[in-house]
């Protein structure tokens, strides 16, 4: 109870003795219990103190209400009969006597009670069937509710809101007021915040807004400079097809993540020889420019090398230290060559008859446009796309004769986007391994994250195509982790498909992290189906949050490895910087694969995880010699500017192991010395090269292209084994190309065509999709190609859009 | 792989909200104000304060901080607007995601979204709590700050809720245990 305030006595104001005796009771009591205002109080306290009588009232009181509370505090509670408690929580929503212990226990299933409550709780739960069963029943219906929201329709933000946030960035006039009262947080009302300029506001927020909705992008916003330029858009896209959202109508620096998880992908090596991107890199931006918009279907920005990681920094750092031909020298002499201005981007043959090429290639350059495409609706950066890696997403139909480790084929047609140049299409492939009865054991871990049920779908579309590729000796085994685990599918004959087929509707997503136990399941299922003369493998099959910890990868590695066995690690899903898998294959010193769709998937379990890991070759050395007799110029498609120009024997030698049934494509596209006539002149087969020293420069006379290959058998340091192949027939025409090279001049085209290459810009996407169409003909047994071709018309509608 | 920026820009962190948040704070909203457009103003506000927000600051609790401005303009929005729809009233409008096997992928969505019809029939405090948790992946604590309820009740709720779902989903219990 608190008392109306009253003033403190002062001159003319009643002393405590003085007041009405009820008053005055009253207000000493108040005081004596605490309850009055700190002025008064304050005021009272001292007229108390001057008063022997008040001051005896005050402790008779205080007094009193101790021996109150202490009574009471002494008082048996008198509480609701346990009938009448459950009657009232039962109606309130449920709750039984038992509810605490319950709740509880639900904390407990969903990751809620801190480590040492969890502790104690999972010490009493030991043996406890019932407990147990609840806790897998929370469990599974938490594991349900999840899945249940995921499935949820997608409810998004319009076009017009998504481009209003960036555009209206910042309070609104008139809004403060209504804005909710506890915006929650203290990081909430930046002062700061709200007086920023608004030009910089505006100007970031238009080129933000162009690059919305997950546009990979890394606009340095907190650059205060005024733009350049301010893109507008007086007319409105149309409102397009949900699944592709607009694409921005400029692009931005390249991101430093994508590029990161780039080259993490492709494990390059560091001294980037062979992969050297001389023109992509603008070396003499330290400083981050600001940012400039950029009209529609202006060429992209340069990625600037203060964004690069460190590996891409010193490529670009060295090689610009050291004098590589560039666009500016190339071709600047009329009359060596015939033509009558420089041609940007070749080089001209009698400068740079060389190059090698890298066989490390991986395929993040694929996923990367891809997941632009499809997860984000746009293209990525010109600077972030590598020819290379696309036209290498697909094998070609070449392989070695009997008892030959390679097949180098060569074949050339006329360039489709320029009538007097040629691509030639250079594919080395190494024989494929005899592969050994398979007993596969798949480990595999799938989380919650927000891509995990796509990743669930991959997985079972991966096993569909295993289930058809498995033959008769064949076994597989399933062990998952995660809400449910252990074994749910035990080793699996050809004869009992269906179980394999339908082993996906057996496990769920998320869970806690694997342990050593999960381990010993794995090994335990791998030594049941293990056999001698097979091939015993593990795969660990994971969406990406593979949390292992410690050195448990290796020592499982080894401990299979030591068992006979192989491990190979797989993660299902899009690039993601988060990811562990790769690293974990790193620990492990295993291969690592990865696929984000479902051709993938298929090609993953049905084809690259069945081929033998078994090493054709070593310390490989890969060569395109280029013949100035012929060629006046040639660019590749990819591998940076050109590869490895130089002097021809003189590139790196590769330690990596070519795996058995790898495949290298590379493309050039080549300026015959004479731009009319028949092509190649037929002078230059007057005297072919046939074998030869390969250290030796290109012939005067001989093919037009050589491919040098040299590597050493494993197992035989001594050997070193070269091959040459010479192109010898004639360029055929575009029509009569091959459906391969169709799909590698339409990868080709298509890459050039994101990375805005001038040559190609009056090409339609629509032409180059019906290339890899045509190719798709000769299916890869996955729908690779078929894909592909989606994907291009994906892109093609996002420009038409645009 | 180099480090990642240890700070945001503000235009990265929007960009990072809405790539990440964008739908299902659409459907919270939804869920509260019963009428998706709405549902889709509040989340535009929510978006355009966040670029008031220091990233440096909000970064680590962009999640609960996104929930709860969001909650917060969405009970202002139905106070203003003394309406609510239920949502089953609703037609919503559905975007296709991308399904490399549509007939597989129609499966799993009808398998798995059964269970919301009968999360639909929980009273709104819980429903909102299972929302909370189970598609914004918020703790206890998080929920706890977020509703102004106590950690103890929201685990309370938590608990009746699951509870109540498992008594509806009693008959056909034998398909949720692996």
């Amino acid at each position: 109870m608190k008392l109306p305030p009253s003033p403190p006595p002062g001159p003319g104001q009643p002393a405590p003795g003085d007041e009405d005796p009820a008053v005055r009771v009253a207000r000493l009591t108040a005081l004596a219990l605490g309850e009055l205002a700190s002025p008064e109080a304050g005021a009272l306290e001292a007229a108390v103190w001057r008063d022997a009588g008040a001051r005896l009232e005050m402790e008779m009181t205080r007094e009193l209400a101790e021996q109150l509370t202490f009574a009471y505090a002494a008082e048996a509670p008198a509480t609701l009969t346990a009938a009448q408690h459950r009657a009232i929580l039962e109606r309130a929503g449920g709750l039984t006597g038992s509810d605490e212990k319950d709740a509880r226990l639900t904390a407990y299933a969903l990751g809620e009670l801190r480590p040492s409550q969890a502790e104690i709780l999972s010490a009493r739960l030991t043996g406890d069937r019932a407990a147990t069963l609840d806790l897998e029943a929370v469990g599974a219906l938490a594991a349900r509710l999840r899945a249940g929201f995921a499935s949820e329709p997608v409810l998004l933000l319009s076009l017009e809101q998504r481009h209003a946030i960036f555009e209206q960035g910042g309070p609104r006039v008139g809004e403060t007021a209504d804005a909710p009262a506890a915006d929650p947080f203290p990081m909430t009302g930046d002062p700061a915040a709200t007086v920023r300029p608004r030009r910089w506001l505006r100007t970031a927020a238009l080129a933000a807004g162009f690059a919305a909705f997950g546009y990979v992008a890394s606009i340095e916003i907190g650059h205060q400079e005024p733009l350049a330029a301010t893109p507008s858009d007086p007319h409105p896209s149309p409102r397009q097809p949900e699944f592709f959202p607009p694409r921005p109508p400029t692009s931005s620096p390249a991101p430093a993540q994508l590029i990161a998880l780039l080259d993490r992908e492709t494990r390059r090596p560091p001294s980037g020889a062979a992969v050297s991107p001389p023109r992509e890199i603008e070396p003499a931006a330290p400083v981050p420019a600001p940012v400039v918009a950029e009209a529609p279907h202006a060429p992209r920005r340069q990625p600037d090398a203060s964004l690069l990681p460190p590996t891409r920094k010193a490529v670009a750092r060295g090689l610009t230290a050291r004098p590589v031909p560039g666009p500016e020298t190339v071709l600047q002499s009329p009359s060596a060559t015939g033509w009558t201005e420089p041609l940007a981007g070749f080089l001209a043959t009698a400068d740079v008859p060389a190059a090698t090429l890298p066989t490390d290639l991986g395929r993040a350059g694929y996923d990367l446009v891809r997941q632009c495409v499809r997860d984000f609706g746009t293209p990525p950066p010109a600077s972030l796309v590598r020819p290379e890696e696309i036209i290498n997403q697909f094998n070609y139909d070449v392989r070695p004769a009997p008892g030959q480790d390679f097949a180098v084929a060569i074949e050339a047609a006329a360039c489709p986007w320029n009538e007097e140049h040629q691509l030639v299409r250079v594919t080395v492939a190494a024989r494929e391994a005899a592969a050994p009865p398979l007993r596969l054991t798949l480990f595999l871990r799938l989380a919650e994250t927000p891509d995990s049920e796509r990743a669930q779908l991959l997985a079972w579309q991966g096993l569909q195509a295993l289930a058809d590729r498995l033959q008769p000796e064949d076994s597989v085994a399933l062990v998952v982790w995660g809400r449910a685990r252990g074994v749910v599918l035990p080793p699996t004959g050809v004869a009992e498909l269906e179980n394999l087929r339908e082993a996906p509707s057996r496990w769920h997503l998320g869970g806690p992290a694997p342990g050593p136990d999960d381990w010993t399941t794995v090994e335990q299922t791998l030594l049941r189906q293990a056999a001698d003369n097979s091939r015993n493998l593990c795969l660990v099959l994971t969406d990406g949050p593979l949390d292992f910890t410690g050195r448990l990868p290796a020592e499982a590695a080894q401990r299979l490895r030591s068992m006979g066995a192989e491990m190979a690690v797989a993660e299902l899903g899009p690039l993601r910087p988060a990811s562990r898998a790769a690293v974990v294959a790193d620990h492990a010193a295993a291969p690592f694969f990865r696929a984000d769709s479902g051709p993938e998937a298929a090609r993953l379990l049905a084809h690259e995880v069945l081929q033998a890991r078994t090493a054709v070759a070593e310390n490989v050395r890969l060569e395109v010699v280029f013949n100035p007799a012929s060629l006046a110029a040639w660019r590749p498609v990819g591998f940076g500017s050109a590869g490895r120009p130089g002097p021809a024997g003189s590139g790196p030698l590769h330690p990596a192991p070519w795996i058995a049934g790898r495949q290298l494509t590379a493309m050039y596209e080549v300026v015959p010395l004479s731009a009319s006539g028949t092509w190649p002149p037929s002078a230059v087969f007057a005297s072919p090269a046939v074998g030869g020293s390969e250290e030796s420069a290109a012939p005067a006379l001989g093919p037009p292209l050589s491919v040098r290959l040299r590597y050493r058998t494993p197992g035989s340091p001594g050997s070193w084994q070269k091959m040459q192949t010479d192109w010898t027939a004639s360029a055929a025409e575009w029509r009569t190309a091959s459906p391969d090279f169709r799909l590698a001049a339409g990868a080709a085209a298509f890459a050039l065509r994101l990375q805005d290459d001038p040559a190609l810009g009056g090409l339609p996407l629509s032409r180059i999709r019906d290339w890899v169409l045509d190719a798709a003909t000769a299916d890869d047994g996955f729908g690779l190609r078929h894909e592909f071709a989606d994907m291009i018309e994906a892109v093609d509608r996002l420009e038409r859009l645009e | 792989m180099p480090p990642l920026p240890a700070i945001e820009s503000r235009t990265d962190l929007v960009q990072r909200a809405l790539r990440d948040y964008e739908g299902a704070l659409v459907g919270y909203a939804c869920s509260i104000l019963g009428d998706p457009d709405r549902a889709r103003d509040v989340v535009q506000d929510t978006f355009i304060r966040l670029w008031d927000q220091e990233p440096g600051r909000i970064a680590e609790n962009l999640k609960p901080w996104l929930y709860t401005v969001c909650r917060n303009r969405a009970l202002d929005v139905l106070r203003r607007h003394r309406r609510l729809v239920a949502l089953d009233e609703l037609t919503l409008e559905r975007q296709e995601e991308e399904s490399p096997d549509p007939s597989e992928k129609l499966a799993t969505r009808e398998t798995a979204g059964e269970i919301l019809r009968y999360v639909e029939r929980l009273p709104a405090n819980q429903r909102e709590v299972i929302r909370l948790k189970f598609q914004a992946d918020l703790s206890y604590k998080e929920i706890a700050e977020l509703t102004g309820l106590s950690v103890t009740n929201v685990g309370f709720l938590l608990h009746t809720a699951l509870k109540r779902l498992r008594a509806l989903l009693e008959p056909s219990r034998s398909s949720l245990t692996p």
